[in-house]
Protein backbone atom coordinates (compact mmCIF):
# COMPACT_ATOMS: atom_id res chain seq x y z
CA UNK A 1 0.00 0.00 0.00
CA UNK A 2 1.51 3.39 -0.95
CA UNK A 3 1.90 6.14 1.65
CA UNK A 4 -1.12 8.39 2.21
CA UNK A 5 -0.52 11.64 0.40
CA UNK A 6 -2.17 14.82 1.69
CA UNK A 7 -2.48 17.93 -0.48
CA UNK A 8 -1.12 21.15 1.02
CA UNK A 9 -3.44 24.17 1.26
CA UNK A 10 -1.31 26.29 -1.06
CA UNK A 11 -4.04 28.69 -2.15
CA UNK A 12 -4.72 29.57 1.46
CA UNK A 13 -1.07 30.59 1.92
CA UNK A 14 -0.93 32.81 -1.14
CA UNK A 15 -0.70 36.55 -0.52
CA UNK A 16 -3.97 38.26 -1.45
CA UNK A 17 -2.97 40.65 -4.22
CA UNK A 18 -4.92 43.12 -6.36
CA UNK A 19 -3.21 44.46 -9.50
CA UNK A 20 0.01 42.94 -8.23
CA UNK A 21 0.09 44.60 -4.80
CA UNK A 22 -1.26 43.65 -1.40
CA UNK A 23 -5.00 44.31 -1.28
CA UNK A 24 -4.70 46.56 1.79
CA UNK A 25 -2.08 48.68 -0.01
CA UNK A 26 -4.27 48.73 -3.12
CA UNK A 27 -7.23 49.90 -1.02
CA UNK A 28 -5.12 52.60 0.63
CA UNK A 29 -3.79 53.83 -2.74
CA UNK A 30 -7.30 53.92 -4.16
CA UNK A 31 -8.74 55.74 -1.13
CA UNK A 32 -6.01 58.40 -1.10
CA UNK A 33 -6.44 58.94 -4.84
CA UNK A 34 -10.21 59.33 -4.46
CA UNK A 35 -9.73 61.89 -1.68
CA UNK A 36 -7.25 63.89 -3.78
CA UNK A 37 -9.37 63.59 -6.93
CA UNK A 38 -12.63 64.59 -5.25
CA UNK A 39 -11.97 68.32 -5.83
CA UNK A 40 -13.26 69.99 -8.99
CA UNK A 41 -10.96 70.74 -11.90
CA UNK A 42 -8.47 68.95 -14.09
CA UNK A 43 -5.43 69.32 -11.83
CA UNK A 44 -6.85 67.34 -8.84
CA UNK A 45 -7.98 64.54 -11.19
CA UNK A 46 -4.56 64.40 -12.81
CA UNK A 47 -2.87 64.53 -9.38
CA UNK A 48 -5.08 61.68 -8.17
CA UNK A 49 -4.12 59.54 -11.16
CA UNK A 50 -0.42 60.37 -10.71
CA UNK A 51 -0.68 59.61 -6.98
CA UNK A 52 -2.36 56.27 -7.65
CA UNK A 53 0.29 55.25 -10.20
CA UNK A 54 3.11 56.34 -7.86
CA UNK A 55 1.64 54.46 -4.88
CA UNK A 56 1.01 51.42 -7.06
CA UNK A 57 4.64 51.46 -8.32
CA UNK A 58 5.99 51.73 -4.77
CA UNK A 59 3.62 49.01 -3.54
CA UNK A 60 4.56 46.74 -6.43
CA UNK A 61 8.25 47.15 -5.68
CA UNK A 62 7.76 46.44 -1.97
CA UNK A 63 5.45 43.47 -2.61
CA UNK A 64 8.07 41.91 -4.86
CA UNK A 65 10.53 41.98 -1.96
CA UNK A 66 8.04 40.57 0.54
CA UNK A 67 4.26 40.67 0.64
CA UNK A 68 4.41 41.41 4.39
CA UNK A 69 7.15 44.00 4.05
CA UNK A 70 5.60 46.52 6.46
CA UNK A 71 5.34 43.98 9.26
CA UNK A 72 8.94 42.91 8.60
CA UNK A 73 10.14 46.54 8.61
CA UNK A 74 8.30 47.19 11.86
CA UNK A 75 10.02 44.19 13.45
CA UNK A 76 13.43 45.22 12.12
CA UNK A 77 12.97 48.75 13.48
CA UNK A 78 12.63 47.38 17.00
CA UNK A 79 15.70 45.14 16.77
CA UNK A 80 19.23 45.98 17.86
CA UNK A 81 22.55 44.86 16.45
CA UNK A 82 23.90 43.47 19.70
CA UNK A 83 22.19 41.67 22.58
CA UNK A 84 24.20 41.39 25.75
CA UNK A 85 23.51 38.39 28.02
CA UNK A 86 24.67 40.32 31.08
CA UNK A 87 22.42 43.29 30.48
CA UNK A 88 19.05 42.89 32.10
CA UNK A 89 15.68 44.26 31.14
CA UNK A 90 13.01 44.21 33.79
CA UNK A 91 9.82 42.37 33.06
CA UNK A 92 6.55 43.70 34.45
CA UNK A 93 3.23 41.92 34.47
CA UNK A 94 0.63 44.56 33.70
CA UNK A 95 -3.07 44.20 34.44
CA UNK A 96 -5.23 45.49 31.63
CA UNK A 97 -8.88 46.40 31.78
CA UNK A 98 -11.22 43.75 30.45
CA UNK A 99 -12.84 44.91 27.22
CA UNK A 100 -16.59 45.50 27.71
CA UNK B 1 43.04 59.64 29.82
CA UNK B 2 40.40 56.99 29.13
CA UNK B 3 37.11 58.41 27.93
CA UNK B 4 34.38 56.49 29.75
CA UNK B 5 31.47 57.43 27.41
CA UNK B 6 33.31 55.76 24.53
CA UNK B 7 33.23 52.46 26.42
CA UNK B 8 29.68 52.89 27.66
CA UNK B 9 28.27 53.77 24.24
CA UNK B 10 28.23 50.19 22.94
CA UNK B 11 26.80 48.91 26.21
CA UNK B 12 24.02 51.50 26.11
CA UNK B 13 23.23 50.70 22.46
CA UNK B 14 23.05 46.96 23.13
CA UNK B 15 19.77 45.30 23.95
CA UNK B 16 19.27 42.82 26.77
CA UNK B 17 19.38 39.21 25.58
CA UNK B 18 16.83 38.22 28.21
CA UNK B 19 14.28 40.53 26.58
CA UNK B 20 14.20 38.19 23.56
CA UNK B 21 13.44 35.08 25.60
CA UNK B 22 9.93 34.15 26.69
CA UNK B 23 10.33 31.65 29.60
CA UNK B 24 9.83 33.33 32.96
CA UNK B 25 9.77 30.73 35.76
CA UNK B 26 9.04 27.13 36.65
CA UNK B 27 5.86 26.71 38.66
CA UNK B 28 6.33 23.01 39.38
CA UNK B 29 8.64 20.11 38.52
CA UNK B 30 7.71 20.16 34.83
CA UNK B 31 5.65 23.25 33.97
CA UNK B 32 7.05 26.69 33.21
CA UNK B 33 5.34 30.06 32.84
CA UNK B 34 6.21 32.48 30.05
CA UNK B 35 6.14 36.26 29.99
CA UNK B 36 3.15 36.05 27.65
CA UNK B 37 1.13 34.32 30.40
CA UNK B 38 1.38 30.90 28.75
CA UNK B 39 2.18 27.66 30.51
CA UNK B 40 4.53 25.18 28.88
CA UNK B 41 5.84 21.68 29.28
CA UNK B 42 8.77 20.04 27.46
CA UNK B 43 8.69 16.41 26.34
CA UNK B 44 11.70 14.34 25.30
CA UNK B 45 10.94 11.97 22.43
CA UNK B 46 12.88 8.89 21.37
CA UNK B 47 11.19 8.75 17.95
CA UNK B 48 10.90 5.92 15.46
CA UNK B 49 13.67 4.39 13.40
CA UNK B 50 11.95 4.87 10.06
CA UNK B 51 14.65 3.16 8.00
CA UNK B 52 13.49 -0.31 9.00
CA UNK B 53 9.78 0.31 8.44
CA UNK B 54 7.62 -0.67 5.52
CA UNK B 55 5.31 1.92 3.98
CA UNK B 56 2.31 0.21 5.59
CA UNK B 57 3.84 0.38 9.05
CA UNK B 58 4.90 4.01 8.57
CA UNK B 59 1.41 4.94 7.39
CA UNK B 60 -0.20 3.19 10.33
CA UNK B 61 2.15 4.90 12.84
CA UNK B 62 1.47 8.27 11.21
CA UNK B 63 -2.29 7.78 11.54
CA UNK B 64 -1.85 6.97 15.22
CA UNK B 65 0.26 10.07 15.74
CA UNK B 66 -2.25 12.26 13.88
CA UNK B 67 -5.05 10.97 16.10
CA UNK B 68 -2.98 11.58 19.23
CA UNK B 69 -2.17 15.19 18.23
CA UNK B 70 -5.89 15.98 17.94
CA UNK B 71 -6.08 16.21 21.71
CA UNK B 72 -4.45 19.65 21.55
CA UNK B 73 -7.21 22.04 20.49
CA UNK B 74 -7.02 25.74 19.64
CA UNK B 75 -5.97 26.67 23.19
CA UNK B 76 -2.62 24.97 22.65
CA UNK B 77 0.48 25.87 20.69
CA UNK B 78 2.67 22.90 19.77
CA UNK B 79 6.40 23.18 19.03
CA UNK B 80 8.45 20.30 17.65
CA UNK B 81 12.24 20.54 17.74
CA UNK B 82 14.80 18.38 15.97
CA UNK B 83 18.34 19.07 17.10
CA UNK B 84 21.33 17.66 15.26
CA UNK B 85 24.71 18.24 16.88
CA UNK B 86 28.20 17.15 16.00
CA UNK B 87 30.88 16.11 18.50
CA UNK B 88 28.72 13.19 19.57
CA UNK B 89 29.96 11.38 22.66
CA UNK B 90 30.27 7.61 22.27
CA UNK B 91 28.94 5.58 25.16
CA UNK B 92 31.32 2.85 26.24
CA UNK B 93 31.25 0.51 29.19
CA UNK B 94 34.35 -1.60 29.52
CA UNK B 95 32.84 -4.46 31.58
CA UNK B 96 32.40 -6.99 28.78
CA UNK B 97 33.31 -10.53 29.76
CA UNK B 98 35.11 -12.32 26.93
CA UNK B 99 38.33 -10.77 25.73
CA UNK B 100 37.34 -11.05 22.06
CA UNK B 101 34.12 -9.00 22.55
CA UNK B 102 35.97 -6.42 24.63
CA UNK B 103 38.62 -6.02 21.93
CA UNK B 104 36.04 -5.83 19.11
CA UNK B 105 34.07 -3.13 20.89
CA UNK B 106 37.22 -1.28 21.84
CA UNK B 107 38.41 -1.30 18.19
CA UNK B 108 35.02 -0.12 17.01
CA UNK B 109 35.03 2.75 19.50
CA UNK B 110 38.56 3.70 18.45
CA UNK B 111 37.40 3.76 14.84
CA UNK B 112 34.37 5.91 15.70
CA UNK B 113 36.48 8.25 17.84
CA UNK B 114 38.84 8.76 14.91
CA UNK B 115 35.97 10.25 12.86
CA UNK B 116 34.27 12.10 15.69
CA UNK B 117 33.57 15.33 13.77
CA UNK B 118 31.38 13.37 11.35
CA UNK B 119 29.28 11.80 14.09
CA UNK B 120 26.08 13.51 15.08
CA UNK B 121 23.44 13.10 17.73
CA UNK B 122 19.77 13.59 16.95
CA UNK B 123 17.41 14.78 19.61
CA UNK B 124 13.64 15.28 19.43
CA UNK B 125 11.77 17.54 21.83
CA UNK B 126 8.15 18.64 21.89
CA UNK B 127 7.08 21.75 23.78
CA UNK B 128 3.39 22.17 24.48
CA UNK B 129 2.12 25.61 25.46
CA UNK B 130 -1.34 26.41 26.71
CA UNK B 131 -2.38 29.97 26.03
CA UNK B 132 -4.18 31.67 28.86
CA UNK B 133 -6.29 34.78 28.59
CA UNK B 134 -4.49 37.97 29.64
CA UNK B 135 -4.71 38.93 33.30
CA UNK B 136 -7.72 41.19 33.07
CA UNK B 137 -8.53 43.64 35.78
CA UNK B 138 -12.22 43.18 36.26
CA UNK B 139 -13.79 46.26 37.82
CA UNK B 140 -16.36 44.08 39.63
CA UNK B 141 -13.62 41.91 41.09
CA UNK B 142 -11.64 44.99 42.07
CA UNK B 143 -14.61 46.59 43.83
CA UNK B 144 -15.60 43.51 45.76
CA UNK B 145 -12.26 41.88 46.52
CA UNK B 146 -9.05 43.02 48.12
CA UNK B 147 -5.74 42.88 46.25
CA UNK B 148 -4.90 39.69 48.10
CA UNK B 149 -8.14 38.09 46.94
CA UNK B 150 -7.62 39.28 43.36
CA UNK B 151 -4.22 37.61 43.39
CA UNK B 152 -5.87 34.46 44.70
CA UNK B 153 -8.28 34.54 41.76
CA UNK B 154 -5.32 34.78 39.38
CA UNK B 155 -3.54 31.97 41.22
CA UNK B 156 -6.67 29.77 40.88
CA UNK B 157 -6.79 30.55 37.16
CA UNK B 158 -3.12 29.64 36.84
CA UNK B 159 -3.66 26.39 38.71
CA UNK B 160 -6.64 25.54 36.49
CA UNK B 161 -4.55 26.07 33.32
CA UNK B 162 -1.69 24.05 34.79
CA UNK B 163 -4.02 21.16 35.59
CA UNK B 164 -5.47 21.28 32.05
CA UNK B 165 -2.01 21.29 30.47
CA UNK B 166 -0.75 18.41 32.60
CA UNK B 167 -3.93 16.34 32.05
CA UNK B 168 -3.87 16.81 28.28
CA UNK B 169 -0.15 16.08 28.08
CA UNK B 170 -0.52 12.93 30.21
CA UNK B 171 -3.33 11.79 27.97
CA UNK B 172 -1.16 12.42 24.90
CA UNK B 173 1.68 10.39 26.43
CA UNK B 174 -0.72 7.52 27.26
CA UNK B 175 -1.98 7.53 23.67
CA UNK B 176 1.30 7.60 21.80
CA UNK B 177 4.04 7.26 24.41
CA UNK B 178 4.60 3.55 23.68
CA UNK B 179 5.21 4.34 20.00
CA UNK B 180 7.34 7.46 20.31
CA UNK B 181 8.96 6.90 23.72
CA UNK B 182 7.85 10.17 25.29
CA UNK B 183 8.72 11.40 28.75
CA UNK B 184 8.20 14.72 30.47
CA UNK B 185 11.42 16.64 31.00
CA UNK B 186 12.09 17.56 34.63
CA UNK B 187 12.77 21.24 35.13
CA UNK B 188 16.57 20.81 35.33
CA UNK B 189 16.62 19.06 31.92
CA UNK B 190 14.09 21.49 30.44
CA UNK B 191 16.35 24.33 31.57
CA UNK B 192 19.33 22.69 29.82
CA UNK B 193 17.25 22.32 26.66
CA UNK B 194 16.22 25.98 26.74
CA UNK B 195 19.85 26.98 27.30
CA UNK B 196 20.86 24.93 24.28
CA UNK B 197 18.29 26.72 22.13
CA UNK B 198 19.50 30.13 23.31
CA UNK B 199 23.26 29.49 23.21
CA UNK B 200 23.63 26.75 20.54
CA UNK B 201 26.96 25.56 21.96
CA UNK B 202 26.40 22.34 24.00
CA UNK B 203 29.39 23.09 26.23
CA UNK B 204 28.08 26.55 27.14
CA UNK B 205 24.58 25.14 27.60
CA UNK B 206 25.86 22.48 30.01
CA UNK B 207 28.02 24.94 31.94
CA UNK B 208 25.16 26.38 33.98
CA UNK B 209 22.62 24.49 36.04
CA UNK B 210 19.20 25.46 37.29
CA UNK B 211 19.53 27.18 40.64
CA UNK B 212 16.49 29.46 40.79
CA UNK B 213 13.00 28.66 39.52
CA UNK B 214 12.45 32.27 38.55
CA UNK B 215 14.15 34.70 36.10
CA UNK B 216 14.73 31.91 33.60
CA UNK B 217 15.12 34.37 30.73
CA UNK B 218 18.18 35.90 32.38
CA UNK B 219 19.83 32.60 33.31
CA UNK B 220 19.14 30.93 29.96
CA UNK B 221 21.17 33.43 27.93
CA UNK B 222 24.96 33.19 28.22
CA UNK B 223 26.05 34.16 24.71
CA UNK B 224 25.83 37.53 23.00
CA UNK B 225 23.73 37.75 19.84
CA UNK B 226 25.41 39.91 17.23
CA UNK B 227 23.92 41.02 13.94
CA UNK B 228 26.61 42.16 11.50
CA UNK B 229 26.81 42.81 7.77
CA UNK B 230 28.11 39.24 7.35
CA UNK B 231 25.11 37.77 9.15
CA UNK B 232 24.02 36.59 12.55
CA UNK B 233 26.28 35.19 15.27
CA UNK B 234 25.36 33.64 18.58
CA UNK B 235 28.48 33.60 20.74
CA UNK B 236 31.20 32.17 18.49
CA UNK B 237 28.75 30.31 16.24
CA UNK B 238 27.84 31.44 12.74
CA UNK B 239 24.08 31.19 12.26
CA UNK B 240 21.85 30.96 9.21
CA UNK B 241 18.06 30.89 9.48
CA UNK B 242 15.62 29.63 6.86
CA UNK B 243 11.83 29.88 7.10
CA UNK B 244 9.14 28.19 5.08
CA UNK B 245 7.65 30.65 2.61
CA UNK B 246 5.49 28.33 0.57
CA UNK B 247 4.32 24.92 1.81
CA UNK B 248 4.94 21.79 -0.29
CA UNK B 249 2.24 20.87 -2.81
CA UNK B 250 1.70 17.53 -1.08
CA UNK B 251 2.89 15.96 2.13
CA UNK B 252 3.29 12.35 3.21
CA UNK B 253 4.76 10.55 6.23
CA UNK B 254 8.45 11.33 6.79
CA UNK B 255 8.47 13.95 4.05
CA UNK B 256 11.46 15.78 5.58
CA UNK B 257 13.71 12.75 6.02
CA UNK B 258 16.34 14.19 3.64
CA UNK B 259 16.95 17.06 6.06
CA UNK B 260 18.35 14.59 8.59
CA UNK B 261 21.18 13.68 6.21
CA UNK B 262 22.58 17.24 6.18
CA UNK B 263 26.20 17.33 7.35
CA UNK B 264 25.72 20.27 9.69
CA UNK B 265 24.55 21.31 13.11
CA UNK B 266 20.97 22.42 12.96
CA UNK B 267 17.77 22.99 14.87
CA UNK B 268 14.50 22.44 13.05
CA UNK B 269 11.50 23.98 14.73
CA UNK B 270 7.88 23.70 13.73
CA UNK B 271 5.10 25.59 15.42
CA UNK B 272 1.42 24.73 15.11
CA UNK B 273 -1.53 26.62 16.53
CA UNK B 274 -4.75 24.92 15.60
CA UNK B 275 -7.63 27.17 14.59
CA UNK B 276 -11.27 26.37 15.13
CA UNK B 277 -13.24 25.09 12.14
CA UNK B 278 -15.42 28.21 12.17
CA UNK B 279 -12.36 30.45 11.87
CA UNK B 280 -10.89 28.25 9.15
CA UNK B 281 -14.16 28.26 7.17
CA UNK B 282 -14.38 32.02 7.48
CA UNK B 283 -10.75 32.48 6.29
CA UNK B 284 -11.30 30.15 3.33
CA UNK B 285 -14.53 31.89 2.32
CA UNK B 286 -12.75 35.28 2.49
CA UNK B 287 -9.90 34.00 0.31
CA UNK B 288 -12.39 32.50 -2.17
CA UNK B 289 -14.18 35.85 -2.50
CA UNK B 290 -10.86 37.55 -3.06
CA UNK B 291 -9.76 35.09 -5.78
CA UNK B 292 -13.19 35.31 -7.46
CA UNK B 293 -12.88 39.08 -7.87
CA UNK B 294 -9.13 39.11 -8.48
CA UNK B 295 -9.57 37.11 -11.68
CA UNK B 296 -10.91 40.36 -13.22
CA UNK B 297 -8.46 42.81 -11.63
CA UNK B 298 -5.20 40.89 -11.85
CA UNK B 299 -3.39 43.59 -13.85
CA UNK B 300 -3.67 47.27 -14.76
CA UNK B 301 -4.92 46.80 -18.39
CA UNK B 302 -7.85 44.70 -17.09
CA UNK B 303 -8.80 47.43 -14.62
CA UNK B 304 -8.56 50.15 -17.29
CA UNK B 305 -10.65 48.03 -19.68
CA UNK B 306 -13.36 47.55 -17.04
CA UNK B 307 -13.37 51.27 -16.20
CA UNK B 308 -13.63 52.22 -19.89
CA UNK B 309 -16.51 49.76 -20.43
CA UNK B 310 -18.35 50.89 -17.28
CA UNK B 311 -17.79 47.66 -15.39
CA UNK B 312 -18.54 45.23 -18.21
CA UNK B 313 -16.23 42.23 -18.12
CA UNK B 314 -16.74 40.83 -21.62
CA UNK B 315 -13.49 42.26 -22.96
CA UNK B 316 -11.40 41.28 -19.93
CA UNK B 317 -9.35 38.09 -20.08
CA UNK B 318 -10.02 36.35 -16.74
CA UNK B 319 -7.07 35.07 -14.75
CA UNK B 320 -7.60 31.28 -14.75
CA UNK B 321 -5.05 30.72 -11.99
CA UNK B 322 -7.38 32.56 -9.60
CA UNK B 323 -10.14 30.09 -10.51
CA UNK B 324 -7.77 27.20 -9.84
CA UNK B 325 -7.07 28.70 -6.42
CA UNK B 326 -10.81 28.81 -5.78
CA UNK B 327 -11.10 25.11 -6.62
CA UNK B 328 -8.15 24.34 -4.36
CA UNK B 329 -9.90 26.21 -1.53
CA UNK B 330 -13.10 24.27 -2.26
CA UNK B 331 -11.15 21.05 -1.75
CA UNK B 332 -9.71 22.34 1.53
CA UNK B 333 -13.18 23.31 2.73
CA UNK B 334 -14.51 19.84 1.90
CA UNK B 335 -11.64 18.18 3.77
CA UNK B 336 -12.44 20.24 6.87
CA UNK B 337 -16.22 19.88 6.81
CA UNK B 338 -16.53 16.34 5.45
CA UNK B 339 -13.31 14.49 6.25
CA UNK B 340 -12.71 15.77 9.78
CA UNK B 341 -9.39 17.48 9.07
CA UNK B 342 -8.42 20.73 10.74
CA UNK B 343 -6.28 23.74 9.88
CA UNK B 344 -3.73 25.60 11.94
CA UNK B 345 -1.22 28.40 11.79
CA UNK B 346 2.04 26.67 10.97
CA UNK B 347 5.62 27.82 10.80
CA UNK B 348 8.73 25.87 9.89
CA UNK B 349 12.20 27.19 10.66
CA UNK B 350 15.64 25.68 10.13
CA UNK B 351 18.49 27.19 12.14
CA UNK B 352 21.88 26.14 10.77
CA UNK B 353 24.95 26.83 12.82
CA UNK B 354 28.63 26.02 12.90
CA UNK B 355 31.95 27.29 14.13
CA UNK B 356 34.21 26.83 11.10
CA UNK B 357 33.07 29.26 8.42
CA UNK B 358 30.01 30.93 7.03
CA UNK B 359 30.72 29.48 3.57
CA UNK B 360 29.86 25.94 4.76
CA UNK B 361 26.58 27.19 6.19
CA UNK B 362 25.70 28.81 2.87
CA UNK B 363 26.24 25.49 1.09
CA UNK B 364 24.03 23.71 3.62
CA UNK B 365 21.38 26.42 3.31
CA UNK B 366 21.32 25.78 -0.44
CA UNK B 367 20.83 22.05 0.27
CA UNK B 368 17.88 22.83 2.56
CA UNK B 369 16.28 25.01 -0.13
CA UNK B 370 16.81 22.19 -2.64
CA UNK B 371 15.24 19.55 -0.37
CA UNK B 372 12.15 21.69 0.25
CA UNK B 373 12.10 22.65 -3.45
CA UNK B 374 11.92 18.94 -4.39
CA UNK B 375 8.40 18.96 -2.97
CA UNK B 376 7.54 22.27 -4.68
CA UNK B 377 7.84 24.25 -1.45
CA UNK B 378 10.03 27.29 -0.90
CA UNK B 379 12.13 28.58 1.97
CA UNK B 380 13.48 32.06 2.46
CA UNK B 381 16.85 32.88 4.05
CA UNK B 382 16.35 35.30 6.90
CA UNK B 383 20.03 36.25 7.28
CA UNK B 384 21.15 37.54 3.89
Amino acid sequence: MPLAIKPGARALNKPLLIIGIDRKLAGLAFLLSVIVGANDGFLPKFSALALFVALWAIGRRLTRIDSNIFQVMNQVRQRKTLYDPLKREQFWAVLTRRPE
Amino acid sequence: MVKLPKFLKQHRAAGAANALLAPHRFIDEHVFLTKGNQLGIALAVQGIDCECLTDDALDSYTKRAVQAWRIFDDRFRVYQYVLKQDRASIEYTGDYGPEMIRKTISDRNAHLQSKAPGLYTLRLVYVILIERSPMYESSRVKRTLSTKKVLRVFADSLEHSRATLVAQTDSFIRNIGDLLGIRKLPKAEAFQFLRLLANLDPDIAAADRLIHDSHLDFYIASSPIVCTRDGLRVGEAYVDVLSLKEPPRTTFPNVLRDLLTLESNFIICTELKRVSNETANSAIRGAQKHFYWSQWVSDIPSVISMVMNRGKRENVIADKSALNDMEDLDGTLARINNDGEYLGEFSFTVVLYGWKSRRELQATATDVAKIIGNYEGAVVRECV
